[in-house]
């Protein structure tokens, strides 16, 4: 059974390939196994369309429409497509869709189409920021509330007690009260918040679970520091379910989002929720005008829902991925 | 290096699990998973751990490999006092040269993790050679298990392999770096009936090879038979009896070791067992009375089993055994 | 002796997304009144499909491709499973594996076995139904006032009596054994098989009795199938297989545990690892592990004859065997 072992280590040398190639072999294959599970979920590949195409309107067919089709030379039409400051002069404002205005003007006199796709990128990166946050805080504290224990997760885990428990939108409402809040503030401040509060649980609880099991103790017996299991045990096996989280999150960060600007209380120059602000403040979400100005406030709240929703559905996706006892058979 | 050197000798150890209601509350009672423990293994030889769920016999093993403290008592290994291990220099050369191989397969090898990362991890936390000596190591302890061709299975993942394969995985990782001394827990318990007797036999050409000292921790006193130079049964955190394992299994002494003998199942089906029949069922040592540990269930019971423990006392050569009967007064 | 139940030509199998399973492939044997027999195979050989079959208990992908299942005279592969449903508990009844995990935790024991018996006999009162349980406790060796306690507060092998407790309940003609004592310690194992074993006499019920364990099976049952990668391989009287064995899977399997009567044998290990069932070759399935395979096992697959009388074998050269195994083992 024995090999001859000088002869082995030669041959075994001339088949080693590098492990950077074979490393990065690995990660495809297991993006493939995931995305073969991933692309059976109806529910998740809806989601994904949807977040693709907002993704396409935002990134890029605006810069190419703010370019070509809304850069004319006609002074009227260079002011009137500005999201922020444009104004129509030619007509009375707001007005209904038409084929210079596709989705309307909004009582400012500024095109709603490109008010819609200016704030688009501005989600995302709302969004996926604060989702960042809150996964790298809950990640790092979840696992090592959970690998420590005693006083520390105690601690913890009151914390995010109260964080849960923390009236969230009020309280972003009193902070825009004190300070001038724009959107990467925001989003440090959602992600902040809610790194602290329920994803924390979650995660300790799973890190709870990794822990008990034995690949841990057999790295302890060969030496290894509580960081290098920490990092290299722990964490690993708590990053599906921190992915899963973020995808929640990033709901969560533009739904706040929203609100707050409903409320005109960000300092930011444009966002969905700020152009049914502009809309509301001026009057036009009242009893008939509701339906009479349909496109003052119909497409930016369909946009927060479906990308919202988009998503969510992306983390139901991501679910089955992770959990494969959802998984049909 | 003689061959009667004691690797790892083992003195008056002493493991207390406090029970504790909370944090802020100190322990009342204790649990006495591991009580008075003395035994030594010499180099090359193979001592087994024999016992029902629940004796004390893991923890045993997990404390003499720091995964637990010890509460009192001495651990000498290779001569040096590592009962408590201080200084960063001394943990790794303990953690260098002693290992562990556990029961489950499916659960002692990291699921995110390849073979390759799996093998060479105690190099890795040991920061043991280059990447290219790590990798023909791993390759040749890899062939020795039996996993062949190693380049095959460097760079699966675990739940690639069947129940079989991923137990030599555990045993390659376990002995990758030549450890002096392994604590082995069950290590084939789980498996099935063909595999068990693979794995058993490879594991004993691995010690004769190695000349490695075993700690083998098993319930099945056939195994341990079949694995063993001498076999100790515990019994609720004491050792009850301690011998050659061919003169325990022929001339047990201990009632409880009579029991433990009688209820193996024999493949023969002529062969009418006479069980020694014991009363009740096994406990839990939590703040055992000084009384002998078995005297509740003991057919043989006397005044004075219930007035003061027995000790383990040496009644014939090779042969110790803690029990009133056996004491010459 | 009238035969209770008779499996003809059974064949099993699973769909799944690779391909076909056969987990139990032209399995045919009877069970007459008051016999005991046991399935002894490794995991996956298909023993647990078989029980599985015989109460119709079926996974979603799995089917019956073909064959008979009579108990009792009525072929119960054609049952609905309304009807099998009165069969369930009342005629044939089972002992699962790991069945200390079938309590429900939130219940008294008592009650889960009265809730059985009550919604089998409607015309049974609550009192007589508790009398009848009391009456069963003391028949598996449990104490009556233990009825009204939780799971939790039974111990693994009361738990385990409860549940042979409530197999019983509705007075069944056959009791299907799955690993009943695969995770419980030696002496317990003993008590719980005695018990098993003596319920069976004295009610004169037919017992099927499946194992891993060559050594508990040739203890309860007074007939053996052993079972090979979805097929029978080899049944007879316990004695027969143990004297006389035909085929070389049932010789390496008894030759492969370690044992703890008599002098201490070298073991015998079978090469390679049970196979898959996924797309089953057409020749004897053993022939890849088999030291005395020849050309013919690797063409076709054996018959399942009778050597002698009521031995049945699926091998090419059962008689070459007998004397080559003297010779080698």
């Amino acid at each position: 059974m024995m090999a001859d072992n000088s002869n082995m280590t030669i041959e075994a040398e001339a088949k080693l390939e590098s492990p950077l190639l074979i490393r990065s072999k690995l990660l495809w294959r297991a993006f493939k196994e995931n995305w073969s599970i991933f692309s059976k979920s109806k529910i998740g590949m809806v989601g994904l369309y949807i977040v693709v195409i907002f993704a396409v309107a935002g990134f890029i067919v605006y810069p190419i429409l703010a370019d070509t089709v809304w850069k004319t030379t006609s002074l009227n039409a260079m002011v009137s497509y500005n999201p922020v400051t444009g104004y129509d002069f030619l007509q009375t404002n707001p007005a209904p869709p038409s084929w210079a205005h596709l989705l309307g003007t909004d009582p400012l006199g500024r095109d709603v189409l490109a008010q819609l796709l200016y704030s688009t990128p501005r989600e995302f990166m709302l969004g996926i920021v604060a989702a960042l946050i809150t996964v790298i805080i809950g990640t790092l504290i979840g696992t090592v509330a959970a690998y420590f224990g005693g006083a520390l997760d105690t601690f913890f885990m009151r914390l995010a007690d109260i964080v849960l428990l923390f009236p969230f939108i009020p309280f972003l409402i009193v902070i825009s009260g004190m300070m001038q809040v724009d959107l990467l503030t925001l989003a440090l401040i959602i992600g902040l918040l809610s790194g602290f509060g329920g994803i924390t649980i979650v995660l300790r609880s799973q890190g709870l679970i990794i822990k008990s099991r034995p690949f841990i103790e057999s790295a302890k017996v060969s030496g290894a520091s509580d960081a290098y299991i920490i990092v290299n045990h722990i964490i690993p096996n708590v990053m599906p379910l921190s992915f899963l989280y973020m995808m929640f999150n990033v709901t969560g960060a533009i739904f706040s989002e929203a609100v707050l600007s409903f409320f005109g209380l960000l300092n930011i120059k444009m966002s969905w929720g700020l152009m049914i602000y502009t809309a509301d403040t001026a009057g036009y979400i009242i009893g008939s005008n509701i339906w009479n100005y349909w496109w003052l406030w119909l497409p930016a709240g369909a946009s927060i829902t479906l990308l919202c929703g988009a998503f969510y559905f992306i983390g139901r996706g991501l679910d089955e991925v992770v959990n494969p006892r959802l998984r049909k058979r | 290096m003689s061959d009667n050197e004691v690797v790892i000798k083992v003195e008056n150890l002493n493991k207390f699990f406090p029970m504790k209601k909370s944090v802020f509350s100190r322990a009342k009672h204790f649990l006495h998973a591991v009580d008075e423990i003395n035994f030594e293994i010499k180099r090359g030889k193979v001592l087994s751990l024999v016992g029902e769920s629940g004796c004390g016999k893991t923890t045993t093993g997990k404390t003499l490999l720091k995964l637990y403290e010890p509460t009192a008592g001495k651990i000498t290994f290779l001569g040096k006092d590592v009962t408590h291990l201080l200084n960063a220099e001394d943990k790794k050369w303990f953690h260098s040269k002693t290992q562990m191989i556990f029961q489950d397969p499916f659960e002692s090898l990291n699921p995110r993790k390849t073979i390759f990362d799996i093998v060479s991890e105690p190099m890795n936390i040991q920061n043991f050679g280059t990447l290219r000596k790590r990798e023909l190591m791993v390759m040749d302890i890899l062939k020795r298990v039996g996993i062949s061709p190693p380049d095959a299975f460097l760079w699966r993942y675990p739940h690639e392999l069947s129940g079989g394969q991923r137990q030599r995985v555990a045993i390659a990782r376990a002995l990758v770096m030549k450890p002096e001394f392994v604590v082995a827990d069950e290590p084939t318990s789980m498996l099935d009936v063909s595999i068990r007797t693979q794995v058993m036999k490879l594991m004993m050409e691995l010690i004769k090879e190695m000349n490695m000292s075993f700690l083998y921790i098993t319930h099945d006193l056939a195994v341990a038979r079949y694995m063993a130079d001498e076999i100790s049964v515990m019994y609720l955190g004491r050792m009850v009896e301690y011998a050659d394992s061919e003169e325990l299994i022929n001339n047990p002494l201990h009632p409880y070791t009579k029991a433990l003998i009688s209820a193996v199942p024999v493949p023969d089906p002529e062969f009418k067992r006479k069980s020694v029949e014991i009363k009740g069922g096994i406990g839990k040592p939590i703040d055992p009375l000084p009384r002998c540990r078995f005297y509740e269930r003991c057919p043989f019971a006397m005044e004075v089993c219930s007035q003061k423990e027995p000790e383990l006392i040496e009644v014939k050569e090779n042969h110790k055994v803690a029990c009133f009967l056996y004491e010459r007064r | 002796m009238r035969p209770i139940l008779e499996l003809r030509n059974l064949k099993m199998y699973y769909d799944t997304q690779a391909g076909e399973v056969k987990a139990a492939d032209d399995v045919s044997f009877t069970l007459n009144e008051g016999e005991s027999i046991g399935l002894v195979g490794e995991s996956g050989c298909g023993k647990t499909s078989i029980s599985m079959s015989i109460m119709k208990l079926l996974p979603e992908n799995a089917r019956i491709i073909s064959g008979n299942i009579f108990f009792d005279g009525k072929d119960i592969v054609k049952l609905s499973n309304d009807e099998m449903n009165k069969i369930r508990w009342a005629g044939i009844s089972m002992v699962f594996q790991a069945a200390m995990n079938s309590l429900n935790p939130v219940y008294r024991v008592g009650d889960q076995i009265i809730e059985a018996i009550t919604t089998h006999e409607p015309n049974v009162t609550f009192e007589e139904a508790r009398q009848r349980v009391a009456n069963l406790y003391k028949l598996v060796g449990l104490d009556p006032e233990r009825m009204d306690n939780y799971p939790h507060e039974y111990s693994g092998g009361m738990k385990q009596r409860a549940v042979i407790a409530m197999s019983l309940a509705c007075n069944p003609k056959l009791i299907i054994a799955d690993e009943p004592t695969t995770a419980l310690d030696v002496i317990v194992q003993d008590t719980i098989l005695r018990e098993l074993e003596k319920v069976q006499k004295k009610l004169n019920m037919s017992m099927i009795y499946i194992s891993h364990d060559i050594a508990v099976i040739a203890e309860v049952a007074s007939r053996i199938a052993i079972m090979y990668a979805g097929k029978i391989v080899e049944m007879s009287d316990s004695v027969t297989i143990f004297k006389r064995p035909a085929h070389p899977y049932t010789v390496g399997l008894m030759s492969s545990f370690p044992s703890i009567r008599g002098e201490k044998k070298e073991l015998v290990t079978i090469p390679g690892e049970p196979p898959n069932l996924l797309n089953a070759p057409d020749h004897c399935r053993f022939a890849p592990r088999c030291p005395f395979a020849t050309d013919e096992c690797w063409k076709s697959v054996p018959s399942y004859s009778e050597i002698e009388t009521n031995h049945f074998v699926a091998c090419f050269h059962p008689q070459n065997l007998k004397k080559r195994v003297s010779a080698n083992v």
